[in-house]
């Protein structure tokens, strides 16, 4: 099987999985290659592995449906990439955490990939979930999506926080895969050094001498701001959506006018509104998980060889 | 082991045999968990988390103790045969973590038609938050542009994936499939199989109780654009627009139920199930004839789609 020169990002989401996808990984001269470039990031993984029939699933079937894509890779003789961030876990939805089930079948697919996952400081990222769930038409409030409070028996909060706890699934790639197959970063170094971050990626799969400065760190995907989000969450109960799971940026043209105001809101709002409302969803996200992710941060920094600490991860006290 | 894994389907009168039947101690049973139970200890487990001595020991314990008082313990929980809105989701795995916690274990799997099926699953959807039409409900994933959820994936109905699942854990004796339309028609007998399956003694001619009487679709018609408004929050006091809003058309099912006439609101269901049918079309002859092969029952007696 031609899968000695496949890198596999799985996410998590929320991790700048889009400007890797469209600013690195499609990027031939940067020595990369995605042959399964879709409408978004690589939604024939999210078919082969995630929503893929699991009683009639077979590897040898999986691996066809890329076969050409890497033997073109291979022709090419370039890091051939499947990129799709859902491959870690949807950590909003409450279905299911399939973070291990599509681990194991990656395995029996490409067992010599090299697996990517860009991890990110938990509060952060709830924040940024949050975010992205009222751009989608959420209409809970973050007290709501997160906390157990008056939860329904046999009910979980929307978002499960046991999904962020990485170390669990960073040791499950590196007993299917083997520690040196796998890459683990925080997404706060590419915040902090674009440069450093992209050189770790090229040096794991072996690209060598490449140079950055003239990638642009342009976020793609940008929050509105904390005020704009309160506005959009009131419009999401009394405009007549259609249901969520059918909505994207492409294909509504009611979302897109919504989303211009919305825009135009978030430029001339004051800064102070903006940021009286972001502290306030910030303290509670603060509050709430206070220590929760510690021992696992604990134990993510020691599996990656990388202080977390100072990307700002809650850790124990030295 | 004395105990009996239910596991639905969905719609297939889980809560008629949970509250009636699977509780009754006089017929044999016993069901000692609750809900949450099921959800903590195997639905929405941290799958790394998840240790199998720990959760039999957690059931263990009621399970002996039931044996001792002769009685068959039942984990009854219509979710373990999958996710009814995304597509079954995990019933492949849940099979597995039952077959490895309690493999001596007898299985009862209820089915359904899957016109009657999908139709009566659009119904509780509306009447729990769906906003969509049948047609929309039932569009499924383009593949040029795929997606994580159709509303509902037909795959799911699909029964002798799971059912050689788990004849194939279980072994073909432990496991008991019957239609839901068996249950309608011939209660007795629906009943008198599982009462011989698990050999206990349910008292076949007792007077049961209706429960979960379905709402009429011309009640649920209006519900749905009312759901657009509807928060989505799974907690006990949920909102009070929703308390309201189900107050209300809970009295206008009766309302509609009364006043209206019966034949008008056949006739509309009946269209909408026609809507399902072509929707749905051949889809699931071939899954059918498998499921009367693996259960020895021919399902065109129930209506199934069959050759």
């Amino acid at each position: 099987m031609l899968n000695n020169q496949l890198l596999i990002h799985i996410g998590y989401p929320k991790t700048a999985s889009t400007w890797l996808q469209q600013g690195i990984f499609k990027d031939e001269k940067m020595g990369f290659f995605s042959p399964w470039r879709g409408h978004w990031s690589d939604s024939i993984a999210v078919d082969q592995f995630i929503t893929v029939n699991s009683f009639s699933f077979s590897a040898e079937n999986a691996y066809a449906a890329f076969e050409n894509g890497l033997k073109e890779g291979e022709k090419k003789h370039l890091c051939t990439v499947l990129s799709q961030e859902m491959l870690s876990c949807n950590f909003m939805d409450q279905s299911g955490y399939w973070g291990k089930e599509v681990a194991q079948r990656l395995h029996q697919v490409f067992p010599k990939a090299k697996i990517l996952i860009v991890i990110r400081e938990q509060k952060s990222m709830i924040f940024s979930a949050y975010g992205h769930y009222i751009r989608k038409g959420g209409r809970h409030s973050i007290e709501q999506l997160i906390s157990t409070k008056n939860i329904k028996s046999g009910l979980y909060p929307l978002l499960r926080l046991y999904c962020l706890e990485y170390h669990y699934l960073i040791n499950y790639y590196y007993n299917l895969f083997g520690e040196n197959q796998v890459l683990v970063l925080p997404f706060e170094l590419l915040k902090k050094d674009k440069n450093l971050y992209l050189q770790k990626i090229c040096q794991f799969v072996g690209i060598e001498n490449q140079s950055f400065d003239n990638i642009p760190s342009k976020e793609t995907n940008v929050n509105y701001k904390a005020a704009t989000l309160a506005i959009h969450r009131k419009i999401n109960n009394f405009i007549l959506f259609q249901d969520k799971r059918l909505i994207s940026s492409s294909n509504s043209w009611r979302w897109i006018i919504i989303w211009k105001i919305l825009r135009l809101l978030d430029n001339t709002l004051p800064e102070e509104l903006q940021n009286k409302a972001k502290s306030q969803i910030k303290d509670f996200i603060q509050e709430y998980t206070e220590n929760m992710f510690v021992e696992s941060n604990q134990k993510t920094s020691e599996l990656i060889n990388i202080n977390l600490r100072d990307f700002g991860y809650d850790l124990m006290d030295k | 082991m004395s105990l009996l894994i239910h596991i639905g389907y969905h719609k297939t009168g889980s809560t008629f045999l949970q509250k009636q039947v699977f509780n009754q101690e006089n017929f044999g049973f016993i069901s000692p968990w609750c809900r949450q139970d099921y959800y903590e200890k195997l639905l929405l487990v941290n799958p790394f988390l998840f240790d199998i001595n720990k959760t039999r020991l957690f059931f263990e314990e009621k399970i002996e103790k039931a044996a001792k008082e002769n009685l068959v313990s039942v984990i009854s929980e219509e979710r373990l045969s999958g996710s009814i809105t995304s597509g079954g989701y995990n019933n492949y795995d849940m099979a597995n973590k039952l077959y490895s916690l309690f493999p001596q274990s007898k299985i009862l799997i209820i089915i359904r038609n899957q016109l009657d099926m999908i139709w009566s699953i659009y119904k509780h959807r509306l009447n729990s938050d769906l906003t969509v039409g049948i047609n929309e409900y039932l569009e499924q994933i383009q593949k040029e542009f795929p997606s994580f959820e159709p509303f509902f994936n037909f795959d799911y109905l699909q029964y002798h994936w799971l059912i050689n699942h788990y004849q194939s854990l279980f072994g073909k004796d432990q496991v008991l499939v019957l239609p839901y339309e068996m249950l309608k028609d011939n209660k007795v007998l629906f009943l008198e199989k599982i009462s011989n399956f698990t050999k206990t003694n349910i008292d076949t001619k007792m007077n049961f109780s209706q429960v979960n009487k379905s709402y009429s679709y011309l009640s649920l018609y209006f519900k749905r654009w009312t759901n657009f408004f509807a928060p989505r929050i799974c907690r006990v006091n949920s909102s009070l627009y929703q308390k309201i809003n189900n107050s209300f058309f809970y009295r206008l099912n009766q309302v509609v139920e009364n006043t209206i006439p019966e034949a008008l609101i056949q006739k509309v269901e009946n269209h909408m199930k026609e809507i399902i049918a072509e929707k749905i079309h051949n889809y699931y002859i071939e899954s059918n004839q498998k499921t009367s092969n693996i259960i020895n029952m021919d399902l065109s007696l129930y209506n199934y789609q069959m050759e």
